[in-house]
């Protein structure tokens, strides 16, 4: 059931999971949960229609560091952002999960086997088709066989496949009115949670026009964005025995490092492929093997190469296609290389709060995004690295100057928020354990990608909404419903 | 190439081009003849399979740092491959390939290329400096922009020089290079290109946004306006794909007296 607003009459309210969030984390986690006789309450704090991001909104904040933009990149209303995402979706990489030797703090307290059959679940959550192969399709060879990365051993190709998008709101807003056991409120606000002998016992919602609401639970799930997440602990003051709430902030990068040319048949770019009779959107990543990775101790890493026309060449570079041409009698193809890189997490990377509060009381956040010196060396390494291989393989890159001297920061900010309350086995060392629940406390818990410690390149929301799913699981156990 | 030609060009690659290309550090070692240049080598380069203007950037990136020689660049494409029978082509591919996973680069205006490739544009250079007789691709039917529709990109307002003299350079640079100019009421920062005779020039963006400038390089300078011609300059927008003609460069034979015309006609000799 959809609630449009907290009524006076409701001034204390008690559930089995209060969820407090309404994007893909939390709407993907009150339907798992549903149907298991549970009572859920699911805390939305915008409407069902987008806000005018005015100068007061509560999203508004301080940026210490690299620029960012706050308001933007985070959509507040049912749906959450999900609401203008663009649907890539592809899984973080075994690698991903592992504790790899130059990269601090990476690896997670999982791996990746342990989120396959959420993952598989949460493709049809996210709506994304794969031929029917499954997970498979995001390592599957769509019919590459001219494709350069089949020409040197050290290069691979890994997929991205697209959900249609799905707008959480829309695509389940049915589904949420007519579960029993959901009660969905929007305009509520989670302001603070209160604790007594390590667990929450009360969590204070406000709407906009001033009304109060107290919510306990026997679990709570913050869910509400990796940025919200970490504001909410920092204000209430818990989960932070470790100090990492607010640390290690992240955001995918990318940016165009360079063109090539290819004699090679180059779809490295959104395109339609079969697996027999069934299309697939994909997009082709080329990439390098895990051995590769890690003998040059680079990031994990994907590369697309939109196709561009050869007049872009400028006089040196027709030259070398005219060599290029020759040598290989063939017509060699134009493109842009443009790599999207995983990131390192940075514990100066951080959310603290302000001064100054929004309206429902609460501090705006200041954000000082920072990255790691290695993150933009790996550029320059990458550069260095795919420069002789694509040339071995018979294409040639030219690099970006700036980008090849390690001069250039990299590029802007994907709008990926995560690392805020990341994982991990041990309490000083994060927020979150492998069950995704606070170290410090014992019935809260963290949904999204804030819980990310390691980030990989791909997009977040199918790591999001798997990892809801086995949380939903998670929960049905301990609550003594997991065969409902 | 025929033998005599050859020698030719070799005894003048000693002096001549050495000089007007002011390689200072650059020597073209040329033993009366007892060069052995490769026939298939040669034929490759006067094919026009390697770029001459990569060749030049080459040198003027490298040369002073290496001091190689034209024997030493010879020399470096033909180690390791045979001298007689195989097919040149494939096996210079397969040195190329080589050279990428043996670290032997060079880079190039951005480019990550072999070090044998760089070697043979090189060569080519100082075959087309050295008068080599290397057929020019003619403009029109295989100029990359030959295909491309005419399109207004950018309002022009004046450029310069619009005419020079068979076999002399106009406006002519320090490098020896000659340079055309080009004013804009307006433009935006897409790349854009000159043509000169269907060859891109290379052109840069000076003195704000609007004010293009463009080389002509001497080896394109003999390639292109080796006898009298009008010679279609463009304007080329390569990201939309779209060219607009600016009007027709005149090559006049010596003695002719261009027309003078009024201001928009520009200054047809000097700066802006
Ligand atoms: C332009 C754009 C394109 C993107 N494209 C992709 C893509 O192609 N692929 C991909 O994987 N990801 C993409 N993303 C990221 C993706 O949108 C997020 O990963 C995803 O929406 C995160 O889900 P979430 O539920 O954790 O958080 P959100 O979607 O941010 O949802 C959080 C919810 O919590 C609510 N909330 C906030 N504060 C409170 C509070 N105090 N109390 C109660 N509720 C609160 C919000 O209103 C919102 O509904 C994109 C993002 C942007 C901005």
């Amino acid at each position: 059931m959809i609630l449009s607003n907290v009524g006076p009459n409701w001034p204390r309210l008690s559930y089995d999971v209060a969820i407090y969030g309404g994007g893909p984390a939390g709407i993907s986690l009150a339907l798992a949960l549903s149907g298991a006789g549970l009572r859920i309450g699911l805390f939305e704090a915008g409407g069902l229609d987008p806000q005018t991001v005015g100068p007061d909104h509560p999203y508004r904040g301080e940026n210490l560091g690299r620029p960012y933009d706050l308001a933007s990149t985070r959509l507040r209303y049912l749906g959450g952002t999900s609401n203008h995402w663009g649907g890539w979706c592809r899984p973080l990489d075994a690698l991903d999960f592992s504790i790899r030797p130059h990269i601090p703090l990476s690896g997670w307290p999982l791996g990746r086997e342990a989120l396959n059959p959420y993952l598989e679940a949460a493709l049809e959550v996210c709506e994304v088709p794969s031929g029917g192969l499954g997970l498979a399709a995001f390592e599957h060879d769509f019919g590459y066989q001219g494709f350069i990365h089949h020409a040197h051993p050290a290069l691979q190709v890994k997929n991205f496949l697209f959900s249609p998008p799905t707008r959480f709101g829309m695509r389940y807003r049915q589904d949420l009115e007519d579960a029993k056991d959901i009660e969905c409120f929007l305009d509520a606000t989670l302001v603070r949670l209160t604790t007594t002998e390590g667990a929450v016992d009360q969590a204070s919602l406000m709407s906009s026009d001033g009304v109060r609401l107290q919510v306990s639970a026997d679990f709570h799930v913050l869910a509400m964005g990796a940025v919200e997440n970490a504001r909410t602990l920092l204000h209430s003051e818990i989960a932070n025995s470790s100090d990492f709430v607010g640390r290690c902030f992240s955001d995918h990068l990318g940016r165009t490092v360079g063109k090539a040319l290819l004699r090679f048949e180059n779809r490295y770019f959104q395109h339609a492929v079969r697996n027999g009779d069934r299309q697939v959107r994909a997009l082709p990543h080329l990439s390098l093997t895990k051995q590769t990775l890690q003998e040059f101790e680079l990031p994990n890493l994907g590369i697309v190469m939109p196709r561009i026309s050869s007049m872009s060449l400028n006089v040196y570079g027709q030259g070398v296609k005219r060599q290029l041409d020759s040598l290989l009698q063939s017509n060699t193809q134009y493109c842009w290389v443009t790599a999207r890189i995983e990131n390192t997490p940075n514990p100066d990377s951080r959310i603290t709060l302000t001064n100054e509060s929004d309206g429902y009381g609460v501090p705006r956040v200041a954000l000082n995004w920072r990255v790691n010196a290695f993150d933009v060396e790996s550029l320059r390494r990458l550069c260095a690295v795919l420069g002789p291989l694509v040339g071995q393989a018979g294409g040639r890159m030219n690099i970006d100057y700036q980008v090849a001297e390690g001069a250039h920061p990299p590029g802007s900010h994907q709008a990926h928020q995560m690392g805020t309350t990341r994982m991990s086995a041990e309490a000083d060392s994060g927020v979150v354990n492998a069950d995704l629940r606070c170290h410090d406390l014992a019935n809260l818990y963290v949904a999204g990608s804030s819980v990310f410690p390691t980030f990989g390149f791909a997009n977040p929301t199918l790591t999001i909404v798997a990892l809801s799913l086995r949380l939903a699981e998670h929960l049905r156990r301990l609550a003594g419903v997991a065969d409902a | 190439m025929l033998k005599a030609s050859r020698r030719r060009f070799l005894q003048s690659a000693g002096g001549v081009a050495a000089a007007a290309a002011g390689f200072a550090v650059y020597r073209f070692i040329c033993s009366g003849g007892a060069v052995v240049f490769n026939p298939q080598l040669e034929a490759l380069i006067a094919e026009g399979n390697f770029s001459a203007d990569l060749g030049e950037k080459v040198l003027q990136d490298q040369a002073p740092r290496s001091g190689a020689t034209f024997d030493a660049l010879h020399a470096e494409v033909m180690n390791g491959l045979s001298e007689r029978g195989a097919d040149l082509r494939v096996e210079i591919g397969k040195k190329v390939e080589r050279d990428f996973a043996e670290g032997r680069t060079c880079r190039v205006d951005g480019w990550q290329l072999s070090a044998t490739e760089c070697h043979l544009a090189a060569l080519a250079f100082l075959f087309q400096e050295g008068g080599g007789h290397i057929e020019a691709p003619a403009a029109g039917s295989d100029s990359p922009i030959s295909g491309l529709p005419e399109k207004p990109i950018a309002e022009l307002e004046n450029w310069g020089p619009r005419f020079g003299t068979v076999g002399e350079g106009f406006n002519v640079q320090p490098s020896g290079d000659s340079a055309l100019w080009f004013l804009f009421s307006e433009m935006d920062q897409q790349p854009y290109e000159i043509y000169f005779g269907g060859r891109p020039l290379r052109t840069s963006v000076v003195g704000g946004r609007n004010l293009i400038t463009a080389t002509v390089t001497k080896g394109q300078m003999r390639r292109l306006a080796s006898k009298p011609d009008e010679i279609p300059v463009h304007l080329v927008n390569s990201v939309q794909g779209s060219k607009q003609l600016l009007g027709h460069f005149s090559v006049r034979s010596k003695g002719v007296e261009p027309r003078r015309g009024g201001l928009e006609q520009g200054d047809p000799q000097g700066t802006p």
